[in-house]
């Protein structure tokens, strides 16, 4: 396969880019590879802290809440008045007043906080009876009448809180809400804050907050960003919240799905550790490989509790960022590499547009046309090439000029070298007519003395004759030794032409055994030509003399002169008994200096001139490749009057 | 006595003439007008002389000299010739005809184109007497 240079040099840049860029974009994936899984990782470690804190804050609110009702004004103002007889000594409010006043703050906050699911006040006496009780139903928030108000003595927080001092909190577990006992449906998680009230130094009452974590777990779980699951367990390793709702609170719904039979690798919950606060595990069994988990003590009276609040994903996942930066650099190399082809492609075009030109000058000096495009004001190798070439074309064009001068000295040359070759013919010729006048005037003088007259008149004639076909012979001579390149055109038939030729040569023909045949065609024996007279019988004379030499060479001995028309042209067609000229010299037969003849026997110009005389006449000099015999035609333009 | 002469040229004018020339001088002349039709008319004649032009058709001189030389070694030969050369493309010898006739030693004399008459005469008369 050939490739230009332009589309090398455009691959090796294209090559070049290719190496360079994918090892840059390696180097540079590898490296932030890493950087972007752990930033990844940062991410998760923030997503998981930032719930695991909004949770802690949740709950501290609710704290926080409990101690601010416990100091509003009818927490105080109910044991006061119910020690003096159901009237308040300070401002004469009643019991009944002071529980109303609670109720409603109770019931304020509720609207206020839409968590809470209960707020009350249960006293210690009679076996922690309720005081006052808000509960919210659905979108109300109804006061309990006295009469539904029960007794809450035997509960944990009860007795948990009555054991507190003033100011502390007691935290329940999160556990779904029960009704006597039994778990209300749709499940409610639920945690209860108490705090221990005390009226003249006196335990009188606890204050319970449940706040319902439905919501709370539900946000949670809705604003974790996509591709992360996030779990909240509780200490034991129960789920709360889990996307899949049907393994939380196991606990209480006799189920066991725990954190760790996912996760069997986060084995930190019962180190009680305060220092273990959050780790990342890889679980390479689960499809999500990477969890994250952040304790959140949520407890500040008991620093072991805590929620195990927990982001899973893939390492895929956080390899993502990187992948898609992968993508966009191997996108971005690509185009790169493609521009930089289509560029490099561009500019190889152009800078090898120079050595086109010069393959095309080049080219076109092999085929004789006309050089031009030289790019010989180029700077670089190319233009040196060009200037090169242009020397080597202007010093080929003196050569050929020089040649041309030659050539045309070669003409003349050629002629008398033709003429040359007819001379023994022509010397018999003329010698032999001058020994008949000799002898025929020796005769007549002698017989004349004797008085024998009879044959004078033949004599005479036989004189006058052979004096007239030597004229002719020298006049043919003369005409066509002379000087005629520069001749006028004439007008003149192609059979006075071919015989001012065979006048010289047809002796030669019949002295050798040549035979000669010349054949008109219908109507062609008075066809005229425009020309100069002289060089087409030059050329003639060439073409008969090759055929005499060719023919002499053979058993049988024939030259044929065919003298035709072909449209507007003469034909003169000149066969010789030979058989052909071979293939492989036929194209160098019209070459000057070409000659298959002996060094002295043929110049080697004959043909070229022949050829380059008839082309002149605006005709033609062919060799004939179907003959059988070595034939050439000449065409010429005939004269239209 | 005059003796039996033939003479071999081409033109036939010319030829015409050398036989005027033979009977003025009282020979017998024969004639042939080229080298095959001189060999018939030797073998049935006794021919004292040839005189033959070299270049001619169909056999040229200096090949019927030759072959007189062979068969006919007693026939005195003289060359009549108007010059040029000989050469062919088959033979590279570019000498001049009477060169060659030297060279060949077929000919008792040889007389150049145009001759006069005495000089044929004399020719002759060397010869046979």
């Amino acid at each position: 396969m050939r490739f230009r240079i332009s589309a090398k040099i455009s691959i090796l840049v294209g090559a070049l880019a290719a190496i360079v860029s994918i090892s840059i974009g390696s180097v540079l994936h590898y490296g932030s590879t890493e950087i972007i899984f752990n930033q990844s990782l940062e991410r998760l470690k923030y997503e998981t802290n930032i719930r695991a804190i909004k949770l802690i804050n949740d709950i501290d609110g609710l704290s926080r809440d409990a101690l601010y009702l416990v100091g509003t004004p009818p927490i105080a103002g109910i044991p006061r008045s119910t020690l003096n007889q159901g009237i308040d000594p300070i401002d004469g409010s009643t019991t009944e007043i002071w529980t109303r006043r609670l109720e409603t703050i109770f019931t304020e906050l509720i609207r206020a906080k839409p968590n809470y699911q209960q707020i009350r006040l249960i006293t210690v006496k009679d076996n922690g009876r309720e005081l006052v009780r808000v509960d919210r139903k659905g979108s109300m928030i109804v006061s309990i009448p006295d009469a539904a108000l029960q007794q809450k003595g035997d509960t944990e927080y009860f007795k948990r809180a009555v054991l507190m001092n003033s100011g502390e909190v007691y935290l329940s577990n999160i556990s779904l809400n029960r009704e006597h006992g039994v778990v209300t449906v749709p499940h409610q998680p639920v945690i209860r804050a108490a705090t221990p009230i005390y009226f003249n130094q006196e335990l009188y009452a606890i204050l319970v907050i449940n706040m319902n974590f439905s919501s709370i777990f539900k946000d949670l779980i809705d604003s974790t960003p996509r591709l992360l699951t996030p779990y909240i367990t509780n200490e034991q390793g129960y789920f709360l919240a889990n996307p899949d709702n049907s393994k939380t609170f196991g606990f209480d719904l006799d189920g066991d799905q725990l954190i760790f039979q996912d996760y069997p690798s986060v084995n930190f919950y019962k180190t009680n550790d305060v220092r273990d606060k959050e780790y990342t595990f890889f679980e390479p069994d689960n499809e999500l490989d990477v969890i994250h988990v952040v304790k959140a003590p949520f407890d500040p009276q008991h620093s072991e509790r805590f929620f195990g609040v927990a982001l899973a994903t893939s390492k895929n996942t956080l390899l993502e960022e990187s992948n898609r930066l992968r993508n966009y650099a191997f996108t971005f190399v690509t185009l790169m590499i493609v521009g930089i082809l289509l560029v490099s492609a561009t500019l190889a075009r152009r800078l090898m547009q120079p050595l086109r030109n010069i393959t095309q000058a080049a080219e076109d000096l092999a085929d004789g046309r006309e050089v031009e495009n030289l790019p010989t004001s180029n700077n670089d190798e190319i233009g040196e090439l060009a200037r090169a070439f242009d020397f080597m074309h202007r010093q080929l064009g003196d050569k050929e000029q020089a040649l041309l001068a030659t050539q045309a000295e070669s003409h003349q040359a050629n002629k008398m070298a033709s003429l040359g070759e007819m001379a023994s013919g022509m010397a018999h010729e003329i010698n032999s007519p001058l020994l008949e006048i000799n002898l025929i005037a020796e005769r007549v003088k002698r017989r004349s003395a004797k008085g024998k007259t009879q044959d004078l008149d033949e004599a005479m004639g036989n004189i006058i004759s052979s004096t007239k076909h030597m004229s002719n012979i020298i006049e043919s001579l003369r005409k066509i030794s002379r000087e005629s390149e520069k001749d006028a055109f004439e007008s003149c038939s192609v059979e006075e032409i071919i015989n001012d030729v065979l006048n010289l040569s047809k002796e030669r023909y019949r002295l050798k055994n040549v035979k000669l045949s010349i054949n008109y065609q219908t109507g062609c024996r008075n066809m005229t030509i425009e020309c100069q007279r002289l060089q087409i019988s030059q050329v003639v004379m060439n073409l008969l003399n090759n055929a005499f030499d060719e023919a002499q060479k053979q058993q049988n001995k024939w030259i044929t002169i065919d003298v035709s028309e072909r449209d507007s042209n003469a034909v003169i067609t000149i066969t010789d008994s030979g058989k052909g000229i071979e293939e492989s010299i036929r194209k160098r037969i019209f070459e000057p200096m070409f000659t298959t003849k002996e060094i002295g026997e043929g110049t080697g110009l004959g043909l070229s001139i022949s050829a380059s005389i008839v082309e002149n006449h605006g005709g033609s000099l062919r060799y004939d490749e179907k003959s059988k015999n070595t034939r050439f035609v000449m065409f010429l333009p005939k004269h239209t009057s | 006595m005059g003796k039996n002469i033939l003479v071999v040229d081409d033109v036939a004018t010319l030829r015409r003439e050398l036989v005027f020339l033979l009977e003025d001088e009282d020979h017998n002349p024969f004639e042939a007008e080229n080298g095959i039709k001189a060999i018939e008319v030797l073998e049935n004649n006794t021919i004292d002389l040839l005189i033959t032009d070299i270049m001619m058709p169909e056999m040229d001189g200096i090949e019927l000299c030759s072959h007189c030389r062979n068969y006919f070694p007693e026939l005195k030969i003289i060359v009549i010739s108007g010059g040029g050369n000989l050469s062919t493309a088959e033979t590279s010898d570019q000498s001049d005809i009477f060169t060659q006739v030297t060279n060949s030693n077929c000919a008792d004399a040889v007389l150049k184109k145009p001759f006069d008459y005495d000089q044929l005469v004399d020719a002759i008369d060397n010869l046979i007497e």
